[in-house]
């Protein structure tokens, strides 16, 4: 039992780790709690679905549409909305609220409210590991975040644009004199937030029923991670759904699912008053 | 006509308007339009305590509507307490959540209060579900009767109709609305003031913050539940369905978009939202909420001071 | 320097570190009622946090701090406010959109009456009196009576500090600890800032202030610490410090 329980454990975290990078990075660069990742997460898993189901495209095509979709509306969002917001001293958060309320509603006179579900013809074999079984798709997707999310990491550590990401995380105005435009690089960080949330929800359509209100309950799971493990960190954001993702099985299958949801939010609680900054988290409160 | 005697006769004229509403309007629906928006204005006034006096922001408000609710049905139907007194258990539960919530969170800086305020909102939707024993879970509470405020041995008036019902909305309306106008011009609300402009200068010459901040959104909290109670005995049913993020969301809208810190924002705000929210019904509610959103985003993007600040500039400009 | 009277403030061996930055180290001071006491040193040398620490905004990593014979070293702001030691701001703090007189009256909060009686009827027509004879009182004692009923924000910077140091005169302080006074004044507004200061110490307040205007602070203080990397490295009336070899090196900058 307990390796079940660890395994299943292991996938939640997989998804919660990948849904939360991208709101880490945005949230420690730009101080913008980009909620709306929410509905870009509902947003992938819908286009996965019609492209692959209903237009019978290959389904790694059907990914990469979700990708650009999800690109497309969160650049959208950025654009439109984040960007005077942060200039007027708005609150971002709210904003945020505002178009995943919006995001959720558009979706549901598109599509309709009912529950969608598809089955992937392949990955459906069981692999027993430790007296566990777990799917190969679902395997696949864990080991997919053990690959992403060390590379996000090094892209941010390595490249031209990650460093640009980060000097502007650190001082706005420095950047600007050398030349690093916090437009773009909002625009850019944006961009990786919601591929990487997009993708995720195209994956995790052919595991779960999904409807409109899709993504509410994993960005309110995503946005305690980032929280608890600290804002801007990345290895605050790996510990944090590993602890929640495991945490949570582990109350469902020996408690009940009830308590599991208790749990996040107690621990998320009490974290905000022991140590608000997070686990790894460098900015003082 | 100066500023004090222009909303004097403003606030008179207000009055009476909205004493004579239901009899100029007849029709039931519109009838119930007016106790909901009546319902509405009530929270969102408590709402706006905290976000326009102290510069809170708290996005759980419907969590504690929804403590006030089933206290007070739970005191008038299983207790036998009369409404008034189930309305006064329900403020008094509220408030001290309201405190028990407040004094630890409200040490933590703005952003995280609101989380704070978010999850709880989230947690309180969660123990109405599962505490079956107590709230009959996702069930609801069906059968709650109309309040009886009983008039000495013999007489008592029965609020069954909306007309009623709308006159026992607007008494506490006007309460609240005295309420709130004292938080201008009294040493309380100068304190809020402090605390919302600059808190440090507050403590600096010896203003208790964390004391009014605590004060405030319990007091607020307070009469969060008393909308509670007020709505669950006008509806008759109520259920964890009633008090959700969502609502909490709404709220929050109908603040900003009236204009929070003012006294005739709470009052335009619920009362323009609630006819589109209850007008939805008949074409598309997703296209209310798709509204509601972008008001949202509008206004504190381009209009943060609301519907009544914008009033309020075209007041100005004319007199210029 | 005693003179046999009880010292109003005491300072004994503070320190505060952040971190691995040392900011203070083992500061001792007293204090004495009617006292002027001036701080000074280069940027960074631990001035501010030294206020902060006293005005229980930061709390210390050692060290005591006694005020009126009263420990009050873990007391938080407010309440040591309460007891009478107020300071003001390095970034001046005003309500800005607030009058001069809305302003003062915030200060003097702890003194006004409140209550419910007064929330919900509004003050009486003799506490209303009372208040506005106390406003007027600080407005003319800090030099600002010539501007009443302005609004903060539309006033000259010189003002606005002077509006600073009014607010915290309503809490009615016995030791005022001003954060940089003469920052960003001209000669003109410094000397008025100078004489308020005077009238303010006739009224009763002992002051402890904080500047990098060493030609006011030379004139104006009776003894003079001198800060650098967090360490006392000299006290004593202005002429000595001025002749000081380590004061003048401290700021210099050589070894």
């Amino acid at each position: 039992m307990f390796s079940q329980v660890f395994l299943n454990g292991l996938f939640s975290s997989s998804i919660y780790c990948l849904v939360s990078l991208g709101l880490t990075i945005i949230l420690g660069v730009m101080d913008i709690a980009d909620f709306a990742q929410g509905g870009l997460y509902m947003l992938g898993a819908f286009v996965v679905f019609f492209a692959a189901k209903i237009w019978g495209l290959p389904f790694l095509f059907a990914v990469g549409l979700s990708i650009l979709a999800a690109v497309m509306v969160g650049v959208v969002n950025n654009i439109l909305v984040y960007q005077p917001a942060m200039k007027r001293g708005a609150n971002s958060l709210i904003a945020a609220l505002g178009i995943l309320l919006i995001i959720q509603n558009l979706a549901l006179l598109i599509f309709g409210a009912d529950y969608q579900t598809f089955q992937l013809p392949f990955g459906q074999k069981n692999l027993e590991i430790l007296m566990g079984t777990i799917t190969v798709y679902k395997g696949t997707i864990v080991l997919m975040a053990c690959f992403l999310v060390p590379s996000v990491w090094l892209f941010l550590q390595k490249t031209r644009i990650g460093k640009a990401i980060r000097a502007v995380s650190q001082n706005k105005e420095g950047a600007a004199i050398v030349g690093i435009g916090s437009g773009k690089v909002s625009v850019f960080t944006f961009s990786i937030g919601a591929s990487l949330v997009g993708a995720t929800g195209a994956m995790v359509a052919p595991i779960y029923a999904f409807d409109t209100s899709f993504g509410t309950d994993i960005i309110v799971k995503a946005f305690t991670i980032v929280i608890f493990g600290g804002l801007g960190s990345i290895r605050g954001t790996i510990v944090g759904a590993l602890i929640i993702g495991i945490g949570e099985n582990m109350i469902a299958g020996y408690l009940s699912t009830e308590y599991s949801n208790l749990m996040t939010f107690l621990l998320l609680i009490l974290i905000l008053f022991v140590r608000p900054q997070g686990i790894f988290g460098r900015k003082a409160i | 006509m100066t500023p004090v005697r222009r909303n004097l006769f403003l606030l008179s004229f207000a009055a009476v308007f909205s004493l004579t509403l239901p009899l100029i309007f007849k029709s039931s629906f519109i009838q119930h339009l007016l106790v909901m928006s009546g319902i509405n204005i009530i929270l969102v006034m408590s709402l706006d305590m905290v976000l326009g006096h102290a510069g809170l922001i708290s996005l759980g408000h419907a969590g504690f509507m929804g403590i006030g609710a089933y206290t007070c049905t739970l005191l008038v139907m299983k207790f036998k307490i009369p409404f008034l007194g189930g309305l006064l258990g329900a403020m008094v539960l509220s408030g001290f959540f309201g405190a028990l919530i407040g004094y630890p969170s409200l040490r933590l800086r703005g952003h995280y209060f609101v989380i704070v305020t978010f999850i709880c909102g989230i947690i309180f939707t969660l123990f109405f579900t599962n505490l079956v024993s107590i709230t009959k879970g996702p069930m609801g509470i069906p059968g709650i009767p109309s309040p009886k405020i009983a008039l000495g041995d013999e007489l008592a008036i029965n609020f069954k109709s909306k007309i009623a019902y709308y006159y026992l909305v607007l008494t506490f309306i006007f309460l609240i609305t005295y309420v709130k106008y004292r938080f201008y011009h009294s040493r309380m609300g100068r304190a809020l003031l402090a605390i919302r402009e600059d808190e440090d200068l507050g403590k600096s010459v010896g203003i208790y913050t964390h004391a009014y901040k605590v004060g405030i959104f319990a007091i607020s909290t307070a009469f969060a539940g008393l909308a509670g109670g007020l709505y669950a005995h006008y509806m008759r049913f109520i259920g964890p369905d009633s008090f959700t993020m969502l609502h909490s969301f709404y709220f929050f809208v109908m603040n900003l978009v009236g204009g929070s810190g003012t006294i005739a924002g709470p009052i335009i705000g619920p009362l323009l939202l609630t006819v589109i929210d209850e007008l939805s019904q008949f074409f598309n509610p997703a296209l209310a909420r798709i509204l509601f959103g972008l008001s949202l985003i509008l206004i504190i993007l381009y209009m943060p001071k609301g519907i009544t600040g914008m009033l309020q500039r075209l007041v100005l400009k004319r007199e210029v | 320097m005693t003179r046999g009277a009880p010292s109003l403030l005491t300072v004994e061996n503070l320190s505060k570190n952040f971190g691995g930055f040392v900011a203070l180290s083992g500061l001792s001071v007293e204090l004495g009622k009617g006292e002027i006491l001036g701080l000074v040193g280069p940027n960074g040398a631990g001035k501010t946090t030294t206020f902060n620490l006293i005005t229980g905004f930061l709390s210390s990593n050692q060290g005591k701090i006694v005020f009126k014979g009263r420990d009050i070293t873990r007391l938080k702001p407010h309440e040591i406010a309460r007891m009478g030691l107020v300071r003001t701001f390095q970034l001046n703090k005003i309500f800005s959109k607030l009058t001069i007189k809305e302003n003062i009256q915030i200060g003097s909060h702890i003194y006004e009456k409140g209550g419910i009686k007064r929330f919900l009827f509004g003050s009486s027509k003799r506490d209303n009196e009372e208040i506005e004879e106390k406003v007027n009182r600080l407005m003319c004692l800090v030099g600002l009576e010539a501007q009443r009923g302005k609004v903060a924000e539309d006033l000259p910077y010189g003002d606005q500090k002077l509006l600073g140091i009014g607010v915290s005169l309503g809490a009615h302080p016995s030791l005022l600890l001003l954060d940089e006074p003469f920052a960003g004044m001209n000669l003109v507004e410094t000397a008025r800032c100078v004489s308020s200061l005077r009238r303010i110490l006739e009224n009763g307040t002992t002051l402890f202030l904080v500047d990098h205007n060493m030609r006011a602070v030379m004139e104006f203080c009776d003894r003079i610490i001198v800060l650098n990397f967090g360490k006392k490295i000299a006290e004593g009336r202005p002429e000595d410090i001025r002749k000081s070899p380590e004061v003048v090196a401290s700021y210099l900058g050589s070894i």
